[in-house]
């Protein structure tokens, strides 16, 4: 009876461990590396990869395309994205701070090459109740919008380049993308 | 004090099974055997799939990203159709119609090769197909007629597909067929 109890209380264990590590450590140690490794990508700022920073971000995404990356913070308000994208074949995908896809589109789906894309907090079940946090709901000209219930993530283009040829003109479109917090309109 | 320690041991007992299961699973369990093809195996990359935490534990724990997922597919394989491990000191030939896409890639990721060196790739613009749209690429360290592709170096490799696009429909078209030719 007692071995059985033990028995019962390693598994026990065991299985705990195994969920916790599942649910919290790849998005610690990911930030973590971020932090530490790719230090080099600004905030709230537009930015091409170098082949370096790629493969070591996305292994597996051909080392002869050209990503774009905007590493968001919600913090200081809303972020928008102004997309330039060459009129190929293109991916955007928002990754939360977990590594989890949470928006995602391509040229087909889009049906543009140049849009924009709002991201904003989610609110919190207290702003839903409280009716705070409505913000600004101006209805507004801006694309897309997205909420995120990730305060911070990556925002992630890739275009796939198979001519070394095309690649400077590829680059030179996506380069015209920005990344900025929204300014907010004065107040009157 | 026994009551202490069959207590220490067994907790200690439990956090390791729990870890290791947890570093076994998130290097197992992301990918699957693909449909359409014997050898080929896919990184389970959409987030509605029951493993998919596994494949983005797997990614993340290495400081990476899962690749974008939107109709993209990550296929590779790490031995021929007859089980040979992929060597760079042999020669290989992959024939086949690439399932239907906007773009692909098939590149070859060796044992050995350091993060700054890109790899060995040939993309849709690249391969001359037949007119059947059959593709024949050869994999050898020497010059070959046709679509051929060089490895790293002699060591081993991984035979990667990216399907960018896909456009396939419900049933999966059969993937290229890989043979080892000659050593």
């Amino acid at each position: 009876m007692g071995r059985l109890f033990w028995l019962l209380v390693i598994g026990l264990v065991a299985v705990a461990t195994h969920i916790s590590f599942l649910l919290f450590s790849p998005s610690l140690l990911y930030a973590r590396q971020l932090n530490q490794q790719q230090v080099a990508i600004p905030t709230n700022a537009f930015q091409i990869l170098g082949p370096e920073n790629q493969s070591r971000l996305f292994p597996l995404l051909p080392s002869s395309s050209i990503v774009g990356v905007c590493r968001f913070d919600l913090a200081q308000g809303a972020v928008v994205l102004n997309a330039a994208m060459p009129s190929q074949y293109w991916t955007l995908t928002i990754y939360g701070r977990n590594g989890k896809e949470f928006y995602s589109l391509n040229d087909t789906q889009s049906g543009t090459s140049t849009f924009t894309v709002k991201l904003t907090a989610a609110k919190s079940a207290v702003e839903l109740l409280t009716g705070n946090g409505e913000g600004d709901t101006a209805p507004r000209n801006l694309g897309w919008s997205v909420e995120s219930s990730e305060r911070s993530g990556l925002a992630v283009f890739w275009v796939p380049v198979s001519d070394r040829l095309m690649r400077a003109s590829v680059l030179a479109a996506l380069e015209k993308t920005s990344c900025d917090v929204e300014k907010k309109p004065d107040s009157l | 004090m026994r009551n202490i320690s069959i207590v220490t041991v067994s907790l200690g007992l439990g956090v390791l099974l729990g870890y290791g299961s947890f570093v076994y699973a998130k290097d197992s369990y992301g990918m699957k055997s693909a449909a359409g093809g014997q050898g080929w195996q896919e990184w389970q990359l959409d987030q509605k799939q029951a493993m998919s935490a596994y494949t983005i534990a797997h990614f993340l724990t290495d400081g990476q990203l899962p690749p974008p997922a939107n109709k993209n597919k990550f296929l590779f394989r790490k031995r021929d159709d007859a089980g040979n491990l992929l060597n760079g000191d042999c020669v290989f030939r992959l024939k086949g119609i690439i399932p239907p896409a906007r773009w692909w890639n098939i590149s070859l990721d060796g044992d050995q090769r350091d993060a700054t060196t890109p790899a060995p790739q040939l993309t849709a613009d690249d391969v001359v197909t037949f007119a059947d749209g059959t593709a024949e690429i050869v994999i050898s360290k020497y010059p070959q007629a046709g679509n051929w592709l060089r490895p790293a170096n002699d060591s081993n490799f991984t035979l990667n597909l990216m399907i960018a696009g896909s456009t396939e429909g419900d049933e999966p078209p059969p993937l290229p067929a890989l043979t080892r030719t000659g050593c």
